[in-house]
């Protein structure tokens, strides 16, 4: 089964009789990866926002895991996205009051289904953070033990992918994660998240204006006035 | 679930616990200052309806009612008639009558007015709720040349227990008039009422009547300082076989034995037949006047008005100010599933709580604040606040602040719960 298919998406704000985003076709295999280019305007966040469930097209279908998230409820579609999404933000992904592994931990407290892949105990899940935080190179307690305030970027965005992965969502969607990174911390940030998606059976979706890092996805797709042109690189099943 | 929303509000503000004090200390300072004008306001009413109390009627010569009590009670105005002694002996021994005071005006002390009467004074007159005179210092001795001071005089004019003061003819406060062969010695200063009694020198009837006899005999040999004006105290020749004799009061105090004669008497008193005379009950007389200056409370009311919505507006302030900074959180928070909801309910919440705990801090503040002003409001402005539990009506107004502040809350929580829909997982700030 696919991860995202999308069929005749179309989406417009009420306002405008023009649609800022209008995709035919979009298919992600499940484990695959793509890479989103496009500048801003392109309707990137749109597209993001209609994976997510934050928004729903007016015509189309968008289906995750085989299931038309667009005819779902608003309340169902909150729960899909905690069950089955993780999501990166460019920057400020972590909540400043918790600590560093709180903020890891914090899908688990909104899914149930991600907190029962982990395991059934409270400590199952803190066990789970640590490891994913120790795999993304926070292997001293000192760092654990920081304000999330004080982590340096490419730390806090560590945590933030550490969060995104937990209980091991089927969809991954990183908006923009490196932007903020040099250019040593992107090229290990992206290692660390592929080797990760991989080990867990994620499906990921990469948004970045960064041409360079496009080497290491399965797909690259870039977006232009609303429209998706797909370029297949080095592994990639059209 | 549940517990998740308890648990990240409550780290959420702790986390944001500088400016959350700051709001919740400024809804606690309108508050207390809500509750203080809403006190001050009562108490005005009360002290001054409650001017007097414990008395049933007063009784003096024929004029208006407001003019009597004016007249007896604030020592404004001066009574164009008095009350014959013969009269005021007779209503004294009428089987109904428990006790009287007598109260003869017309001298003062710097401006102040001296009231001549007897001890019976200082054992029967009650203000506030049935409160007795109490002294600060000395004692209740008015024989002889003694006399007693309020306590806003002895304040005032800076005169301790043991001082000798002389006394004016008359209301003037140029001492030209002066009874100066009669000084007069401060036997005791009365603690603070918040009543007229407070800028009153207290003589006895005898002493008054004593210093007026040599008063006029001294005016009958040297010139005519009246011009044939007939000072109203004069003595009553009819019994004058008794030296102790009194001349008129300006009125008198009078309690009942029994409350259901009040009507009764006061209805006999009105149709005496021998002298004009007018009985009122000062309780209904008080709140009379109190109709006439109430715009002062009216006043009060609409400041109370304005401090609240003030203070609702502060609030409202505070938490929109707070949520737009809090646009990522509410973004970060949908992102790993949270409903519009949840963050609703994240915000009425937090709110709620802020609304919840001004209020209980203001009340505390209030509670303090008298405790420690209390002494100070007596004793400077003879403002007598209750500090007691919280009135009905305080309560009331307490109530429309949390409403209020819960409906305030309402206002970005809607807000942030259209934003979060439409803001998506993009955050514009």
């Amino acid at each position: 089964m696919d991860t995202v298919v999308l069929k005749n998406v179309e989406f417009g704000w009420d306002n405008s009789p023009d649609p800022i985003l209008s995709i035919d076709h979009l298919r992600l295999k499940k484990n695959s990866s793509l890479f989103l280019q496009g500048p801003s305007g392109s309707g990137k966040s749109t597209l993001l926002s209609l994976l997510a469930g934050i928004l729903t097209p007016q015509t189309g279908k968008v289906e995750i895991l085989g299931k038309a998230i667009n005819e779902l409820s608003g309340k169902q579609r909150d729960k899909f996205r905690a069950d089955h999404i993780g999501y990166i933000f460019q920057m400020f992904n972590l909540l400043p009051y918790l600590s560093v592994v709180e903020n890891v931990t914090l899908p688990c407290d909104f899914s149930k289904y991600r907190r029962h892949k982990i395991g059934s105990s409270k400590d199952d899940v803190q066990n789970e953070a640590m490891r994913l935080l120790d795999k993304l190179g926070f292997t001293t307690s000192e760092m654990l033990n920081k304000s999330v305030t004080e982590l340096s970027l490419g730390q806090q965005q560590r945590v933030a992918a550490c969060r995104a992965l937990i209980g091991s969502p089927e969809l991954l969607i990183a908006d923009e994660p490196t932007s903020a990174l040099d250019a040593a911390a992107q090229e290990d940030f992206l290692a660390l998240l592929n080797e990760q998606c991989h080990n867990n059976d994620i499906t990921m979706i990469f948004v970045s204006h960064d041409e360079r890092l496009s080497g290491q996805f399965d797909q690259v797709a870039r977006l232009k006035n609303g429209r998706v042109e797909l370029n297949s690189t080095k592994n990639a099943t059209p | 679930m549940k517990q998740t929303v308890f648990w990240l509000a409550l780290k959420s503000i702790r986390y944001r616990r500088s400016s959350i004090l700051l709001s919740i200390f400024s809804i606690a300072l309108s508050v207390m200052l809500l509750l203080g004008i809403e006190r001050i306001r009562s108490s005005v009413e009360e002290s001054f309806t409650s001017t007097i109390s414990g008395t049933d009627l007063i009784v003096g010569a024929r004029t208006g009612n407001v003019s009597l009590l004016l007249s007896t009670v604030f020592h404004i105005g001066n009574a164009s008639q008095n009350v014959s002694w013969t009269s005021y002996e007779k209503i004294k021994k009428l089987p109904q009558v428990q006790w009287t005071i007598p109260i003869a005006l017309g001298d003062s002390h710097k401006g102040y007015p001296v009231v001549g009467t007897t001890s019976d004074f200082f054992e029967h007159y009650k203000y506030s709720a049935g409160l007795p005179l109490t002294f600060k210092s000395g004692s209740p001795d008015i024989s002889g040349n003694s006399c007693i001071l309020g306590s806003q005089v002895a304040k005032k004019l800076g005169y301790n227990v043991n001082d000798a003061i002389v006394l004016t003819h008359g209301m003037g406060s140029e001492d030209i008039l002066t009874h100066e062969k009669d000084p007069f010695e401060i036997s005791g200063v009365l603690a603070a009422t918040g009543t007229p009694v407070d800028n009153s020198i207290v003589i006895s009837l005898e002493s008054l009547d004593r210093i007026h006899d040599e008063f006029y005999q001294y005016d009958q040999e040297k010139v005519d300082v009246f011009g044939g004006f007939e000072y109203k105290r004069h003595r009553d020749h009819e019994h004058d076989h008794d030296h102790g004799d009194l001349g008129s009061v300006t009125g008198f105090f009078l309690g009942v034995k029994n409350k259901s004669d009040i009507l009764s008497l006061k209805r006999s008193i009105n149709d005496e037949k021998d002298e004009a005379l007018l009985a009122i009950m000062p309780v209904v007389t008080l709140l009379e006047l109190w109709k006439i200056i109430n715009p002062i409370e009216k006043i009060l009311l609409i400041i109370s008005l304005l401090v609240l919505i003030v203070s609702l507006g502060s609030v409202l302030t505070a938490i929109v100010s707070s949520l737009n900074q809090r646009r990522r959180e509410m973004a970060v928070l949908r992102s790993v599933g949270a409903q519009p909801a949840y963050i609703f309910g994240l915000i009425i919440l937090e709110s709620t709580g802020i609304v919840v705990t001004g209020i209980l801090l203001g009340m505390a503040f209030l509670v303090f604040g008298l405790f420690f002003t209390k002494p100070i409001l007596t004793e400077n402005f003879g403002m007598v606040l209750e500090i007691g539990a919280f009135t009905k009506g305080e309560l009331y107004m307490l109530l429309a602040i949390f409403v209020a502040g819960i409906f305030v809350g309402v206002i970005p929580a809607l807000r942030s719960y259209y934003s979060t829909l439409s803001d998506g997982l993009t955050i514009k700030t």
